[in-house]
């Protein structure tokens, strides 16, 4: 037995090989099936609906109020169980990967590890893609039964939340790819919350007398993702105009930021020892 | 071109978290794998084997050193596109039928959909697991797992094949099955690169070994060069040997453990059996059983372990 | 089309650069958004529960954090003299400064704040000093022995009221109280005699500057006493133009003439550095336009 005539016997039924982006993306896909069959994931998206639908019981109890009630309440359901559900998909699914030792099949295939990341994560926006439409479905359905007539501001309103969490799952990646998977979902969520009250850190030097704090503060801003740029929950539920331009700015800023993370996730996960 | 070559392969951990002390759990690998053959690395627990492999996978990086495996760089994807591994204790994704996780496999190495659905079904055909394709893999048994896991290792028809302990968690009949799949990739050209503590197996398999110990290479090359093949003894069992015929014969006879009417002969070469043996017929005795006993690799290995003594 | 593998290895070769230019692109897409959609986003974040009962009973045990972060967001909002002045809602001062000692009533500094800048004039503040004396009493209510909310009440009713009776019967209240400096009585005093004087004014002014607690209000005393210098300024100006008119028989054209007669040394400047103008036309003298001493107060003679 020699090598060549392994070669030849082996050449003629062999494949040539996928190309990247199709690769990509049936890494992807298979991550959206990993999820759909994920029980935890449908009991959250149940317990958003559920929540979405409970709106109506407390708009009933203040007149007049019932529509903006439900409105805020089911826009706030959206933004937290996506939340919830980002850092959960974003920091569980990729540790399980590292934990449970799948990778073993996957990386010896002709994949490269960024290349699986890349697709696990637009798997993971795909998911919540679905998620969020569903949940987004539920509230305008009960809109529907309410006899509201149909609020296109509303939808403004939620893509920009389906950024946000778009750029809450690369947060969550990039934790996971270092940490273990409860680890990743504590910082995740403290970067959230971090993210949501920067702006407040901003103009600390209007505030505080010292003149290193400040500084510290002011670049920290501009460093932590600053989640207050999606949310116009508020205005869209009082009919205020939302410019396009906004919607623009805020799409440029979630796709740097997340393109900033993934770079940063491949290369550590590039570099990691496999257990 | 080697089918696989190292070259001064290192691995060094971190270990403890005050102190912090390097072990080396591979130190200076040389090996040379060539095309078509069946390859066995061996050695006790720890020693290294599977370090070796996750390293020539891909999943952990080299202190020092390097390998290619088809002449190309670890992290080639064209090279990947034409190795397969079984993991050890294999753990795919549970969530997948066995079907579909041949197709998904099937889809990164770019097969078409009919080649997908086409070679899928033959691969669960040669492991025998057409009736389960259809279950999730959260169902399956030791066995199972172990049979879709040389499934996917075999998706691409691959050149060479890494294994890591192919025959652990399988019957009897699963070991016999998988042995013939060894000899029956070798027929077709395929090299077999495989991990074992089971060195009957090895014994049984593989064209050339490498005996690995405690991080370091102790031995390699041809089995045969390796363990002694040559008749350490011939025992023979007799019946109706009585005292009288044996005062007769005379000589040295090796009588070891009389049983009752049997008798247990010991002979140290061929000759000296043959010779023996025909007088005692001649004299009535009666033959029972002759086994030529040879050195196995297992007294090989426990030598050369057992000689590497305490570090 | 893009070729991933490409990218892949260039990034990889690189990648503490890639992540600085990214964090680079995104700190200019941030500052582009803050730009144009600030002060949009101000408002409707900011009071979502108007009722600040209700808030407190929501936010139970993070009361304290609750307020500085509405404390927070009111400076930062409202800012001091300099930042964005054309673009304040200044309803929402109110509503804010109630929520944020709703939720922590130690919080003094707010009612102070409150004070003065409900009741300093549009464009710095709402202009609503009737808000800013029912913020204050509040204060009183839960710190009656807190002598410097009699102070800021008192110079309520003082500045922006122009009540003088009342400033001095609130001056004398608070200087009942112990810690209180021994000027509030003498201070109370002089109103009553005096009212309207530019010096009791100067010196309730630099009392709410040496005890002001934000550096909003510190700036805003600092800026109201130029104010008061500028005035003096002013009408030491006005004599020399006069002393003038008696030499010349007419008005002054420009300060040129009064330095060429010997009455002034340099062409005047205001306590910002900003140049006075002489208005010959209109036979008077008054800040420079661009000055940002702001609208100067009612002239009043000594």
């Amino acid at each position: 037995m020699n090598a060549v005539a392994g070669r030849e016997v082996a050449a003629g039924s062999r494949a040539e090989g996928a190309p990247v982006l199709r690769k990509i993306a049936y890494v992807a896909l298979n991550t959206y099936r990993e999820t759909v069959r994920d029980k935890v994931l449908y009991n959250l998206v149940l317990f958003a609906l559920l929540m979405i639908g409970s709106s109506y019981a407390l708009g009933a109890i203040s007149v007049y109020q019932e529509i903006k009630i439900i409105k805020d309440l089911g826009l706030a359901s959206i933004s937290i169980f996506g939340m919830v559900i980002a850092i959960f998909i974003g920091t569980g699914l990729v540790s399980k990967e590292i934990d449970k030792r799948t990778l073993y099949g996957i990386l010896p295939k002709p994949i490269s590890r960024s290349q699986f990341l890349l697709g696990k994560y637009f798997g993971l926006c795909l998911t919540l893609l679905v998620n969020v439409g569903v949940m987004t479905m539920g509230l305008y359905l009960l809109l529907f039964l309410m006899k509201e007539p149909f609020a296109p501001g509303l939808l403004k309103a939620i893509f920009l939340i389906y950024l946000e969490l778009a750029l809450l799952v690369a947060v969550g990646i990039l934790f996971s790819t270092f940490t273990s998977s409860v680890l990743a979902g504590l910082f995740a969520g403290f970067v959230y919350v971090a993210g949501y009250f920067s702006s407040d850190l901003k103009n600390l030097d209007s505030v505080v007398e010292s003149a290193f704090l400040p500084q510290v503060t002011f670049v920290l801003y501009y460093l932590l993702p600053n989640f207050k740029n999606f949310d116009v929950k508020a205005a869209v539920v009082a009919g205020d105009p939302v410019p396009w331009s906004h919607l623009g700015w805020a799409s440029a800023y979630s796709a740097i930021y997340v393109t900033l993370l993934l770079v940063a996730s491949c290369w550590i996960f590039g570099k990691r020892n496999l257990k | 071109m080697h089918a696989i070559e190292t070259r001064g392969l290192t691995k060094d951990y971190v270990v403890g978290s005050f102190v912090r002390k390097k072990k080396r759990a591979l130190d200076a690998l040389d090996l040379e794998v060539e095309g078509g053959e069946i390859f066995g690395l061996i050695g006790p627990n720890g020693a290294g084997k599977t370090t070796t492999l996750k390293l020539l996978m891909g999943l952990i990086f080299p202190s020092e050193g390097e390998a290619r495996i088809l002449g190309m760089p670890l992290d080639d994807p064209e090279m990947k596109q034409q190795i397969g591994y079984l993991p050890e204790q294999p753990y795919f994704y549970d969530y997948l039928t066995g079907r579909e996780l041949l197709d998904y496999f099937g889809q990164l190495f770019g097969l078409s959909r009919e080649e997908r659905s086409r070679r899928s079904g033959e691969l669960l055909e040669k492991v025998g697991m057409s009736d389960a394709a259809d279950v999730p893999l959260r169902k399956y048994s030791k066995g199972m797992s172990q049979r879709i896991g040389i499934a996917q290792a075999l998706v691409n028809r691959p050149r060479l094949v890494f294994l890591d302990e192919p025959m652990s968690g399988l019957d009897p009949l699963g070991r016999r099955e998988m042995s013939l799949l060894i000899r029956e990739l070798r027929e077709t050209g395929v090299t077999v690169f495989f991990c074992s503590h089971i060195l009957s197996d090895v014994e049984q398999l593989c064209d050339r070994v490498a005996i690995l110990n405690r991080g370091r290479l102790v031995e390699s090359g041809r089995l045969s060069g390796i363990i002694d093949l040559s008749l350490r003894s011939l025992e023979v069992v007799v019946e109706g040997l009585t005292p009288d015929i044996q005062s007769r014969i005379g000589g040295s006879l090796l009588l070891s453990r009389p049983l009752g009417a049997s008798s247990h002969l010991s002979f140290r070469d061929r000759e000296e059996c043959d010779r023996t043996l025909r007088l005692l017929l001649e004299n009535g005795v009666r033959l029972v059983s002759l086994n030529p006993v040879k050195e196995t690799l297992e007294d090989y290995f426990i030598r050369q372990v057992n000689a590497g003594g305490t570090e | 089309m893009l070729d991933i593998r490409e990218a892949e290895l260039e990034v990889s070769r690189n990648p503490g650069l890639a992540i600085g230019a990214l964090f680079l692109a995104v700190a200019f897409v941030q500052a582009r958004i803050d730009d144009r959609f600030g002060r949009y986003r101000a408002t409707e974040e900011i009071l979502y529960i108007d009722n600040p009962a209700v808030l407190k009973k929501a936010l139970v045990g993070f009361e304290n954090v609750a307020a500085d972060l509405y404390w927070l967001r009111t400076v930062q909002y409202f800012g001091g003299q300099r930042r964005d002045v054309g673009n304040k809602n200044f309803d929402l001062l109110e509503p804010l400064l109630r929520i944020t000692v709703t939720l922590d009533p130690e919080f003094k500094i707010a009612y102070t704040y409150g004070a003065t800048f409900l009741s300093e004039p549009f464009p710095l503040g709402a202009g609503m000093p009737f808000k800013g004396i029912a913020l204050i009493d509040d204060g009183i209510r839960q710190h009656p022995d807190h002598w410097k909310f009699y102070l800021d009440k008192g110079f309520i009713y003082y500045w922006y009221l122009r009540d003088f009776d009342k400033a001095a019967e609130t001056f004398l209240e608070g200087a009942k109280l112990e810690g209180a400096p021994i000027w509030m009585k003498t201070t109370a005093g002089r109103t009553l005699l005096e009212g309207g004087d530019r010096g009791t004014a100067r010196g309730l002014w630099q009392a709410i500057h040496d005890t002001a607690e934000t550096p909003q209000q510190r700036e805003n005393a600092a800026m109201h006493l130029m104010q008061l210098d500028a005035l003096d300024q002013l009408d030491a100006l006005r004599r020399v133009a006069a002393v003038f008119e008696e030499r010349a028989g007419r008005y002054p054209q420009s300060w040129a003439e009064l330095i060429s007669e010997g009455l002034l040394r340099t062409a005047p400047v205001d306590p910002t550095g900003a140049p006075y103008v002489l208005d010959g036309a209109k036979r008077d003298v008054g800040p420079s336009p661009e000055s940002t001493l702001g609208r100067l107060p009612a002239h009043r003679t000594k």
